[in-house]
């Protein structure tokens, strides 16, 4: 099926926008809810998530600890996950 | 003589009867009676040297016949002794042969009970790490509070340095 080039460069460009926006979100996960100054100074430690919009969560399911995730990048410093590493 | 009984004519008689058988008999028929004694005793001894000759054969065959049961009694006892070392050489490969295929089968199974041990202690092992693991979350889930779940961040947060 031959699309429309017009049609063609306008979903590359909306995909592209998506794209880019989904990696603008850094998702925060702790098993709490933190304060500002926690969230600032967590994310003042992962510059290279520098000028994302934070979104933060709350699962207890973590224990403790927390997950920065941004797009396909996760650092997970969990301690349900340290648990995991020693099963 | 005439006293007891004998006749003197009649002897004188009988006496040349006598002498003119002896004389005739002499004449005529003394020698082809002889030739028939003669045949008559040469036959014998011929006769006499074939059953000689028969009985040797005789003996001779016995002993051919005491022979060659000797020997096929002999032959018959190597080919016995033979079988019988057939035999038992036979039997020792086989024994050897079962002793050997026994051991291959202990050293499997003793092979299979370890791997069959191991795997068992390490799925033990597992269990034991998993309940660990749930036991240890379920009590941290329910003895962290929030201000220890934030000095917890901290410390990450520290040792990220």
């Amino acid at each position: 099926m031959k699309l429309d080039p017009a049609l063609k460069q306008q979903l590359k460009n909306q995909l592209e926008r998506e794209l880019k926006e989904a990696r603008r979100v850094v998702k925060l996960t702790l098993a709490y809810t933190p304060s500002e100054e926690e969230v600032k100074a967590i994310m003042a430690r992962f510059p290279q998530f520098a000028g994302g919009r934070v979104v933060v969560e709350k699962d207890e399911s973590i224990i403790s600890g927390f997950i920065v995730s941004c797009g396909s990048k996760v650092i997970d410093l969990s301690i349900k996950s340290q648990l995991n590493t020693i099963r | 003589m005439e006293n007891i009984g004998v006749d003197m004519r009649l002897l004188v008689a009988q006496l040349v009867n006598f002498v003119l058988f002896v004389v005739l008999f002499k004449m005529l028929a003394a020698k082809p009676f002889m030739k028939v004694l003669a045949d008559e005793k040469r036959k014998d001894e011929e006769r006499k040297k074939l059953a000689t000759i028969i009985e040797d054969q005789k003996h001779a065959a016995e002993e051919a016949k005491v022979k060659m049961q000797e020997e096929m009694k002999a032959k018959l006892d190597e080919s016995l002794a033979l079988a019988r070392e057939q035999a038992e050489h036979t039997k020792k490969e086989l024994l050897a042969q079962a002793k050997r295929e026994s051991e291959e089968l202990v050293r499997k199974a003793n092979a299979q009970i370890e791997e069959e041990k191991r795997a068992l202690e390490q799925s033990y092992r597992e269990k034991v790490v998993k309940a660990s693991t749930v036991t240890v979350e379920g009590v941290l889930k329910d003895y962290l509070t929030e201000d220890m779940q934030k000095k917890v961040t901290e410390r990450i947060l520290t040792n990220l340095n």
